[in-house]
């Protein structure tokens, strides 16, 4: 076999493998070169015109809080966020919620907060990166509360 | 009209004249019979003139006498004509006297008659008013009697009955008690009255879910005075509220009881709603300070809880309209409201506090639950997959974590018992059985939860609930130990500096944080390299307390980074570490850190800027910079290696024990070196710093070695001032720790220290998972040392001269598992000027291995970037450097050389390496020297093998040989080779065939020629070449001069259950580095 032909075999190699990577998603696991995360922001805005009352806040630990509040009627959120840097290799990240346990909602993939009854309970929301940087983001979302505290009698 | 006047004007008029015209008649007539009536009398002695009610006046026995005028009379009958008797009146069915007209010839006479009830009721004896509740006999209490005709008197009967069949003392009315005796019935009246009025106006008619009302307190109650026939003020009355369910909506009667009168009211348990939005609490009433309410005109004013001190105009609203007053408290507390009610002064205790709209677990603490979840699959990098306990600490305040907001947008709120529920169970076997009594385990201040010496060791589950709304309970479980809890960044640095504090426990995800004082002027890291002399410790600060008010820059200047307190606690942190602990005089000191599964997060630290320092002209701090390039570089690698946790605990006498061990070694030599022992210096050096069950991110980045120049530059410039994770000059214990994207995972700097490591993952590290500097002993078992930008783990040896306490050491088995494919042009070995060299080594080891393999095995695996170069990799586990090179042309032998040594431990495995053993031992090549990590690793275990085995064999050869013709065989040679036959396994096989070779001084083409002259030597041969051995008598045996040994080195080669090879070779700048890399098998050419 010449070495023309032995290049030739392994373009095509090559090529298929970038193809079957395209096709099905997976990461080459020759190179190490991924790039981690550096931040995680929520980057929800308020909405006036459906009433979203969205702002940020900090914790304890200094992390931002993202406070999103939504009037009754709204039973279905969803969550924006970006990662630094653009580039970075793995763009998954993980939502954990004790609400998602207590079946009050669910939370798909994409980020989309379903309430699954009827009741007003909130939710907290912990947005993680998926590539060991921990990087975390917190939402919390609540409904509006009735200011009408009704008649006292004496 | 007038015509009609006029006719009925007529009319009256002839009427008049017709009875004028009668009565003259009569008159008349009478006078013309010339007597008169003087009078009517009656004899009613026949007649009943008392009758009973309900009978019939019976007058038939009545005489009239008529007395005329002239004396004469007349008696008449009751059937007399003219006679009438006019009984009209009488009513027989009501008791009472009427009177009967008797006349004749318009002459009247009346008598009365009386009508008497048959039976008479006396009830004086019956109260009035009857209170409910009130049991009443009537019967004994009544007395009854009988009409009796015949005396007109009323006789007193114990024959009758009560009917009782309306009368309800239950109910407050009016009730009619029938009376029976024989056919007579009578009835009586009596009053049912609240026997106690409830004056319930404390308590809102509807009140939210979760409300508890301590009724005594709320209710007045006042009892029906039977004397005075008042309502007298009473506390002596119970209420019944057992049916009140303050956590299910709906209304509940509560019943009020004082003796046996008693009096109900309801109360509506209801969800929060904008028409009620009350709850109560003992005595008071709760209102969100949210919302607004609305109370009835009238003048208010609002007082703190002591019901005098007005409460400030900040805290509440009042603010009248036409039909109410609008009230809102806006700053929770408590506060009593004064009013007019009834004209009189009232009062009414209120309490503000924030309504929830999240109640719920934290985020950190789901995070925990998720992580423990996922303890044992591959989405955790936790080792041990065996849950461990979350641990809560006595010395200092715990809180909940719970994500808690309030109508007013405010997470920051005081979720004490005003707000919410916290029920404890105490773990009592596989169940949880409540605490009865809190104050016997734990102090509650608001949200503060400080538990009790008592509860170590215990574990209990805690279920918080919102108080007065329905949200899911939060539920915890964990075990109490004596640390303190810790749950800030600010608070880990202080405990964590704190040589008081023995335990920490971690209770969020920490964002790690330097304060102001940690950076230089111009906004850089600060980078001073800290080391125990550069610390003013507790016991310094005793001596000298001036260190205390000089500024930064004196302490600066004068390289003193941490000052203490007398008190232990940590003065001032100028260091760049946020959390640092160090002592120059401490002893017993066993630091743990409870990670609990939480996260350090290090990521947003900055880095050390060199060029930034070198810039500022901050020449003491650069000083821990270097340019790998030479002085012209515009690249620094940062050598200073800031940690994230940095600790060094050592006793007063250190420095001594190492100078004593140092010279007891020079005396007495390393074997009868006493104070040289690890177990001696050990008792001495007791510190011992413990992290378990904890995550540590950093902000560095593995390196790749497919970058440009200018890429190395950067990311050595940049990444090498990243924070390792954990950096120690103590004794450490990693157990369970994650730690990522660190400068250097875990990194020991201290002679002699104990460095154990197990069930940890460190990955990603720009320079080493593990990182050994001077004398550490490195212990590390189950756990994984991933990508890193040089040796996963890489032991430096500093110290010239041997011993427990001088040689770096690691010892490792097959539970550790190394994924650290390296090129050797990553920035790292740039930094420390290796990328001239690895290239190059990496070859030559890997021919080494090739070689010594039988070219089936290699090193070196081919992997392509994403950029389609293809680069050779190799799995660049362990490096252990001797600091102490042996100049070119030096003999090694020299006194000032021939200690240096190198140890590992491999499955139990001592191997003893000394910087000649590249020459000594057998398994070299020219090139290197190469040795499978397996049995045989350690050069005296395998040369007893060989010996063991040659021995053997050469006993059975010798039998083999006389049986295959040579002779009849000796006792001896028989024995032998029954003793070979009987063990049967390979590689005595092998050794038999080597060892045919050997004994007939075969080797090369004259083995073939021997086989070939004895069958059973070819067969044994061949057997051995069926099970994997490689024919190796190509192979020169020079060193140890027997074949034997190869062929059991090639075996390990061979084995599918051997991993590593140990590898030596000169590197030239870092000396004898002993490596130890994964080898594979080679692919077909």
């Amino acid at each position: 076999m010449t070495k023309k032909a032995v290049v030739a075999i392994e373009v095509v190699v090559c090529l298929l493998a970038v193809v079957i990577i395209s096709i099905f998603g997976i990461n080459p696991e020759a190179w190490r070169d991924d790039i981690p995360a550096q931040s995680l922001v929520i980057t929800n805005q308020s909405d006036p015109v459906r009433e979203i009352d969205v702002t940020r806040s900090t914790d304890t630990n200094g992390r931002e809080v993202v406070n999103v509040k939504l009037p009754s009627s709204i039973r279905e959120y969803q969550i924006e966020w970006e990662i630094s840097p653009e580039n970075v290799t793995v763009t998954q990240i993980s939502f954990t919620s004790a609400q998602i346990g207590g079946n009050i909602i669910s939370i798909s993939d994409t980020g989309l907060v379903n309430f699954l009854t009827n009741s007003n309970e909130g939710a907290t929301i912990m947005l993680k990166t998926t590539d060991g940087t921990n990087r975390i983001a917190q939402m919390i979302i609540t409904f509006k509360a009735s200011s009408s505290g009704g008649d006292i009698e004496l | 009209m007038i015509e009609n006047l006029k006719e009925k004007s007529m009319k009256k008029f002839m009427t008049a004249m017709m009875s004028v015209a009668i009565m003259v008649c009569a008159t008349l007539m009478l006078t013309a019979c010339g007597k008169t009536i003087s009078k009517i009398d009656v004899d009613l002695n026949d007649v009943q003139t008392t009758i009973i009610q309900g009978s019939t006046f019976d007058y038939s026995g009545i005489e009239v006498k008529v007395t005329y005028s002239d004396d004469s009379t007349e008696t008449f009958d009751a059937s007399a004509e003219g006679l009438t008797i006019d009984t009209s009146s009488i009513n027989t069915n009501v008791a009472g006297t009427y009177e009967v007209v008797v006349e004749y010839a318009d002459v009247e006479k009346i008598f009365d008659v009386t009508v008497v009830s048959g039976i008479e009721l006396v009830t004086t004896s019956i109260p009035e008013k009857i209170v409910v509740g009130q049991t009443v006999d009537f019967a004994s209490l009544l007395t009854v009697k009988i009409f009796n005709t015949a005396t007109t008197q009323y006789d007193e009967t114990s024959t009758f009955s009560v009917d009782t069949t309306n009368f309800n003392n239950q109910v407050a009315g009016i009730y009619t008690i029938g009376v029976t005796s024989g056919s007579y019935t009578a009835s009586f009246d009596v009053e049912v009255i609240e026997g106690l009025i409830i004056d319930r106006s404390n308590v809102p008619s509807t009140i939210i879910i979760g409300s508890e009302i301590d009724w005594k307190d709320v209710l007045v109650v006042s009892v029906y005075n039977a004397q005075t026939a008042v309502y007298d003020e009473t506390t002596n009355y119970n209420v019944d509220a057992s049916n009140f369910n303050n956590q299910v909506a709906g209304t509940y009667t509560i019943r009020v009881t004082s003796g046996y009168t008693f009096a109900s009211f309801s109360v509506t348990v209801a969800q929060p709603s904008s028409e009620s939005l009350m709850a109560f609490d003992g005595d008071t009433t709760v209102i969100f300070n949210h919302a607004t309410y609305n109370l009835p005109l009238g003048t208010y004013s609002l007082t703190l809880e002591d019901g005098t001190t007005p409460a400030p105009q900040s805290a509440y609203v009042l603010t009248p309209s036409s039909d109410r007053v609008a009230f809102q408290i806006v700053e929770n507390g408590d506060y009593v409201l004064k009013f007019t009610k009834n004209n009189e002064p009232a009062e009414r205790k209120f309490r503000a506090i924030d309504y929830l709209t999240l109640m719920s677990v934290g985020a950190d603490w789901t995070d925990y639950k998720e992580s423990v979840a996922a303890l044992g699959t591959s989405a955790s990098t936790f080792k041990n997959s065996v849950e461990q306990p979350y641990l809560v600490g006595t010395g200092n305040e715990f809180h909940f974590d719970l994500s808690l907001k309030n109508a007013n947008d405010e997470m920051d709120i005081i979720a004490d018992e005003n707000v919410l529920n916290y029920n404890f169970y105490e773990k009592n076997g596989s169940n949880f059985d409540e605490v009865a009594n809190l104050d016997d385990i734990v102090t509650i201040d608001g949200q503060d939860f400080t538990f009790k010496a008592s509860t170590v060791g215990k574990t209990f589950k805690v279920i918080v609930t919102a108080k007065y709304q329905t949200y899911t309970p939060a539920e915890f479980i964990f075990t109490v130990n004596d640390g303190v809890n810790v749950f800030t960044s600010s608070e880990l640095s202080y405990y964590f500096a704190n040589t008081n504090i023995q335990t920490i426990n971690l209770h969020r995800n920490i964002k790690a944080e330097i304060t102001a004082d940690q950076y230089n002027p111009n906004g850089s890291l600060f980078n001073g390299y800290l080391t125990t002399n550069k610390v003013v410790d507790p016991v310094d600060i005793q001596n000298d307390s001036s260190w205390l008010t000089k500024t930064r820059d004196e302490c600066v200047a004068a390289e003193k980074f941490l000052i203490y307190n007398a008190d232990g606690t940590l003065a001032k942190n100028y260091s760049n570490t946020p959390y640092a602990r160090f002592s120059n005089h401490k002893s017993g000191d066993n630091l743990v850190v409870n990670g609990n599964y939480f996260n350090v997060d290090g990521r947003d630290l900055p880095l050390i800027d060199a060029k930034a320092i070198l810039e500022a002209g901050y020449e003491d701090q650069g000083t821990y910079l270097r340019s790998p390039a030479g002085d012209d570089a515009t690249s620094y690698a940062v050598d200073s290696q800031a940690s994230m946790f940095y600790l060094g605990v050592m006793s007063s006498n250190y420095d001594q024990n190492i100078q004593n061990a140092r010279n007891d070694i020079a005396t007495n030599g390393v074997a009868n070196a006493t104070l040289a022992t690890k177990a001696d210096f050990d008792a001495k050096e007791n510190n011992k710093a413990t992290f378990n069950n904890l995550s540590i991110v950093s902000n560095g980045q593995v390196p790749t070695g497919d970058m440009s120049d200018e890429q190395q530059a950067e990311w050595v410039s940049r990444i090498s001032g990243s924070y390792s994770a954990i950096k120690t000059k103590s004794d450490v214990n990693i157990e369970n720790v994650t730690i990522r994207y660190a400068c250097i995972g875990l990194y020991t700097t201290k002679l002699g220290a104990d460095f154990d490591v197990n069930n940890t993952h460190v990955s990603d590290t720009w320079a080493n998972g593990i990182y050994c500097y001077d004398g550490s002993n490195l212990k590390i078992r189950n756990s994984f040392v991933g990508a890193s930008g040089g040796g996963a783990i890489w032991l430096e040896d500093r110290e010239q001269i041997n011993g427990q306490i001088f040689d770096s050491s690691v010892d490792f088995d097959e539970t550790v598992v190394v994924d650290n494919f390296v090129s050797g042009l990553e920035p790292w070995f740039i930094a420390h000027g290796m990328n001239a060299i690895v290239p190059g080594a990496k070859v030559a080891v890997n021919g080494s291995v090739e070689t010594l393999s039988g070219n089936t095995k290699r090193i070196l695996d081919n992997k392509t970037n994403q950029q389609g170069a293809e680069f050779e990799l190799f799995n660049f586990a362990i490096v252990m450097v001797n600091r102490f090179d042996v100049e070119s042309g030096v003999d090694k032998g020299e006194n000032e050389y021939n200690n240096i040594t190198m140890t590992y431990t491999y499955d139990g495995t001592n191997v003893v390496r000394s910087i000649t053993s590249m020459e000594q031992d057998y398994r070299n090549t020219s090139s290197g020297f190469a040795a499978v990590l397996d049995e045989y690793v350690n050069t005296e275990a395998l040369a007893a093998e060989v010996t063991e085995q040659a021995t053997i064999a050469g006993g059975a050869l010798t039998g083999m040989l006389a049986m295959a013709g040579g002779g009849a065989p000796t006792a001896d040679q028989q024995a032998a080779y029954q003793a070979l036959d009987t063990a049967g396994n390979e590689v005595a096989k092998a050794v038999f065939t080597a060892g045919m070779a050997i004994a007939q001084g075969l080797k090369d083409d004259a083995l073939n020629t021997h086989l070939a002259a004895y069958p059973l030597s070819q067969v044994a041969y061949n057997a051995m070449i069926s099970n994997g051995f490689t024919d190796v008598s190509s192979l020169n045996a020079t060193a140890l001069g027997t074949g034997a040994t190869y062929t059991i080195m090639y075996n390990s080669f061979n084995n599918p259950a051997n991993k590593y090879v140990e590898v030596m070779q000169n590197v030239t700048g870092l000396g004898e580095l002993l490596m130890i890399t994964e080898f594979f098998d080679k692919p077909a050419a």
